[in-house]
């Protein structure tokens, strides 16, 4: 593990995979390789995590999923986001944007 | 490992772990390394599992109610902290609220006391009063005859009882000193017909009563039996001498009992009943039990029948008289009540022109505020969450405001306590009590959620990213604040603008009341009330009594004039006559109305000790004897009444006092204020002592000196002329007048104090309000002032922006005051509710502190230097 690496703040996990799954419908390997991309191998998480929270989500009716075959005849659940996830990703956006102004702020003050 | 397909998660988790390891074995990796790394790179697979499976089970609700707990205690935790941060905002919205709560806490005390408070008798819904009244005559409510009690006690059936008494003075012999005491006489049936129940020992009955006299049972109250008897259960069997006779004390009043004679030191039975019926005398009150299933209206039906039979069949005592009933608790509390309530809602004003004020703080507050809003919503909190931090916040400092307020109120209510002048009824009852605590707190957590939900919503409502965008964190709504504020403001003046009108009408009251010629020079005149011991003194030794006695009272040094008379002008507790007359013009006409006259007994020397002035004729002097032609005196509005435009003196008249009789008129007097500064004279006429004995009559004397310094001797004097005798009360005439109008005094000061308290809390308002639109505007106000705007017109621009706000409030005022001040007229003489001169003073008042708030902020702005002010940004 390098030291580039950083570790997931708390409930950000949630966030980064409603987003990944704000395109298209994914599962939870497709997820892993997502967020594996989109931040340059920085992030670590342990892939398994995933799991319980797309199941808490699916739970909260952010998620809805279905299983399909994949291109290699493999059954697999793909997940997509609902309307409530699609809010809740923005809510979550914003508070996220909020938070890191409000910690900029913390840190500008002298 | 097989892992099978009956389970949805394992295979979900499976198929991840076969990806991830055919993915690092395109990679490179040799395919047992490959799955080794995938496990590891997955993690515990068999917590996830478990945690997939687990999460389904506790949605719990039970959770989220330990959440918003924990909120709610986390909410306090917070308010407490932030009012502690702000001590000096703490305190001033702490003492403003403490300053409304026990204000109104002190007024609710009363209305509770004296208007709610159960009278603490038996089905006291059911008790009435039965009066008698004379529309024609101007007297709205009268005692009643005897006759006319049995009358009703025969015909009325809606009362299943009725029963009558009567203030009257007691003598109480006591081995140092004679005791005047002020008691009642009752009928046996009294106590029966109240529910009243004793303290101690047992009340009177129907058996204590004597036809004809006293009885010789004697009920003591409450605070005479401490007084006197150090509150021993011994006093029960105990015999005092009262006025010569010896009475068994048989019972003690309860404290509290009020209704109808609250004052009283002891109640003597009596059997009402008079050989010669004369329905003229009315001397008795009264108190009846209706039936059940009667009503105020069936018993007044009944006695007006009754008492209108009476009138046709004896005209000349009873022309023009007819009767009513009254609820009990009407006829203690029904004079005051419009007097109180208008007082609480005066208060109920007081508050919310103080709510006003706090609520523009919290705004004030809230916009100073709304950065460290911004970052807590930012941080997560909702919308709701941090409104319902402000509430909580406003609640705390309600709460505090309140528990301050209950330490005003008991200083408000021992104030109100100490300068009520004896014009509310109950007043004992007046207490803060439990309930009335507890109205406190309610009031405050009320004004609480009023102050603090606007402020709260306006807060709940500021866009986040409008605040984050601005670099400075300056409040990118304070356009809203500000209309929210100055509307605020504008109500405020308003409230304020009627609380005004309304102590302003009151205090013109009061001050053409004081202005009303009484038709005497009370200024040093002392008087004594003497009450003669009927078994002692005869009609024919009433008169020398009292001779020697104003031969006494004349002998006192710097004593000019002195005299007696059967009631002074304004004596709350004078005896009065009404009585019938003839002219010689009417003599002998049959039929038609018999004009009435009030009738007074007094002595030579009476007019020229008050001053009244003599307009024509002479006054009494020692040459009218018992022998002699009988004499009359007339006042001015008799004579104008009936000899218009003549001159009465030599004149006769026919009255009927005991019998038909003539008199000779020998002069006309001025007319004094006998019923009341507010009331108009009536007709009177004055014969002469010696030619008219009478037992009760009041002594007064002038002297040079002062009128107090006088009473103590006149007391003396009373004592030396007989020492059985004493005075019943002696005072300084003066205190009749201004008891007369202690009520407009009292309600007028109270007033008076609330509308102050709302021109200062109003004036603070604007104050704040304009103060706050200079420090926005200072950019604005720099670049005017870099542009060559003068310092006037800054001071302008400021005055004029707080004046628009003072006028739109004024305005509004003046519509509500005229809307609301009829409310007051039963309370107002000599003023016009809507009096211009009142609604213009005020008016003036509130603009001019308006003006001043203003100056400050506008001299403020005129002195800022405009290359920091545009550097401010």
């Amino acid at each position: 593990m390098g030291e580039d690496k950083v570790s997931l703040l708390q409930g950000t996990l949630d966030m980064l995979i409603l987003k990944a799954l704000a395109g298209d419908a994914l599962h939870g390997f497709g997820v892993a390789r997502w967020i594996e991309q989109v931040t340059g191998d920085r992030l670590t998480v342990d892939e398994g995590a995933l799991y319980p929270a797309l199941h808490r989500m699916e739970r909260r009716g952010w998620l809805r999923s279905e299983w399909r075959v994949t291109e290699n005849g493999r059954r697999a659940k793909y997940y997509r986001l609902t309307g409530a996830g699609r809010d809740e990703l923005s809510s979550q956006v914003r508070r996220w944007e909020g938070s890191s102004w409000a910690v900029q702020q913390v840190l500008e003050t002298e | 490992m097989k892992l099978g397909r009956r389970n949805p998660v394992d295979e979900e988790l499976r198929f991840h772990l076969d990806r991830l390891a055919e993915m690092l074995v395109d990679e490179g990796m040799e395919p047992s390394e490959a799955r080794a790394e995938a496990r590891r790179r997955f993690g515990d697979m068999s917590r996830y599992r478990a945690e997939c499976a687990a999460g389904w089970r506790h949605d719990g609700s039970r959770a989220e109610r330990e959440g918003i707990m924990a909120q709610i205690r986390q909410d306090i935790r917070y308010g407490l902290r932030a009012l502690a941060r702000a001590p000096g905002f703490t305190a001033i919205v702490g003492l403003t609220l403490a300053l409304g709560i026990g204000a109104n806490t002190a007024i609710f005390s009363v209305v509770h006391g004296v208007l709610l408070r159960p009278l603490g008798l038996a089905d006291a819904d059911r008790l009435v009063v039965v009066l008698e009244s004379s529309p024609a005559l101007g007297i709205a409510s009268s005692l009643t005859s005897v006759p006319m009690l049995e009358d009703w006690r025969e015909g009325a059936e809606s009362l299943a009882s009725l029963a009558a008494w009567q203030w009257w003075s007691f003598t109480l012999e006591d081995p140092v000193e004679a005791v005047e005491l002020q008691g009642v006489q009752v009928s046996g049936n009294y106590f029966p017909t109240l529910g009243a129940v004793a303290q101690l020992g047992r009340l009177l009955d129907e058996s204590d009563e004597v036809t004809g006299s006293r009885g010789t049972a004697v009920v003591i109250s409450d605070a005479f039996w401490r007084e006197r008897f150090g509150a021993s259960t011994e006093v029960l069997g105990s015999v005092i001498r009262i006025d010569g006779a010896a009475v068994e004390v048989v019972g003690v009043m309860p404290p509290n009992h009020v209704a109808p004679s609250p004052e009283a030191d002891l109640w003597m039975p009596v059997g009402f009943s008079v050989v010669h019926p004369n329905y003229g005398v009315r001397s008795l009150q009264t108190v009846a039990r209706l039936v059940r299933g009667a009503t105020i209206e069936s018993a007044t039906r009944e006695v007006r029948a009754i008492a209108e039979r009476v009138a046709v069949e004896n005209p000349q005592s009873s022309q023009s008289w007819t009767a009513h009933a009254v609820p009990l608790r009407e006829s203690v509390v029904g004079e005051v009540r419009a007097s109180i309530l208008i007082a609480f809602a005066s208060v109920g004003l007081l508050l919310l022109i103080a709510c006003v004020n706090i609520a523009n703080l919290l705004l004030a507050r809230a916009a100073a505020r709304e950065r460290e809003i911004a970052i807590r919503t930012a941080l997560g909190a909702g919308r709701k969450r941090i409104a319902r931090q402000l509430l909580t916040e406003s609640l705390l400092l309600a709460l505090l405001g309140g528990l301050m307020g209950i330490a005003v109120a008991f200083a408000a209510h021992g104030a109100i306590l100490a300068l009520e002048p004896g014009v509310l009824p109950r007043v004992r009852e007046i207490r803060l009590d439990p309930l009335v605590l507890a109205f406190a707190i309610g009031l405050a957590l009320l004004t609480g959620v009023v102050f603090g939900l606007a402020p709260s919503l306006q807060a709940a409502a500021v866009r986040l990213t409008s605040v984050l965008k601005q670099a400075g964190g300056r409040s990118s709504s304070g356009v809203r604040h500000r209309r929210l504020r100055r509307a605020l403001v504008v109500g405020q003046l308003a409230l304020t603008l009627v609380l005004l009108s309304g102590a302003g009408l009151l205090s013109r009251t009061f001050l053409e009341l004081r202005s009303v010629d009484p038709g005497f020079q009370p200024e040093g005149v002392a008087a004594a009330r003497i009450f003669l011991d009927a078994r002692r003194y005869r009609s024919s030794s009433e008169h020398l009594y009292y001779a020697k006695l104003l031969e006494r009272v004349r002998q006192i040094p710097g004593v000019t004039a002195a005299g007696a008379s059967s009631s002074l002008p304004m004596d709350p507790v004078a005896v009065n006559f009404d009585l019938p007359f003839r002219t010689e013009a009417t003599a002998g006409v049959e039929g038609g109305e018999i004009p009435q006259a009030d009738f007074r007994i007094v002595t030579p020397g009476y007019f020229e000790s008050l001053r009244v002035p003599l307009l024509r004729g002479r006054l009494f002097d020692g040459g009218d004897r018992p022998e002699t032609p009988k004499v009359i005196l007339v006042n001015r509005t008799m004579a104008e009444q009936h000899w218009p435009g003549m001159n009465p003196v030599g004149r006769r008249l026919e009255t009927v006092f005991g019998g038909w009789e003539w008199y000779e008129i020998v002069g006309v007097v001025e007319d004094t204020r006998y019923y009341g500064l507010d009331a108009e004279p009536r007709p009177e006429m004055y014969v002469a002592e010696p030619q008219f004995a009478f037992a009760s009559m009041t002594v007064v004397a002038r002297t040079e000196g002062s009128a107090s310094a006088l009473v103590p001797l006149l007391r003396s004097a009373v004592r030396e002329a007989d020492p059985l005798q004493p005075a019943q009360s002696a005072f300084a005439v003066t205190q009749l007048i201004s008891a007369s109008i202690a009520a407009e005094r009292f309600y007028a000061t109270l007033l008076g104090v609330f509308a102050l308290v709302a021109m200062l809390l109003a004036v603070a308002g604007v104050y704040g309000v304009l103060s706050y639109w200079v420090s926005q505007r200072t950019q604005e106000i720099g670049v005017r002032l870099a542009l060559g705007a003068g310092r006037g017109q800054v001071v302008g621009l400021v005055v004029g922006s707080g004046m628009l706000v003072a006028a739109a409030g004024i305005g509004l005022g003046l519509l509500v005051a005229a809307g609301t001040m009829r409310f007051l007229s039963s309370m107002l003489f000599g003023v016009e509710a809507l009096d211009p001169l009142t609604f213009g003073t005020v008016s003036a008042i509130l603009a001019l502190s308006a003006l001043v708030a203003c100056l400050a902020p506008a001299v403020r702005a005129s002195r800022l230097d405009p290359v920091a002010a545009l550097r401010e940004e």
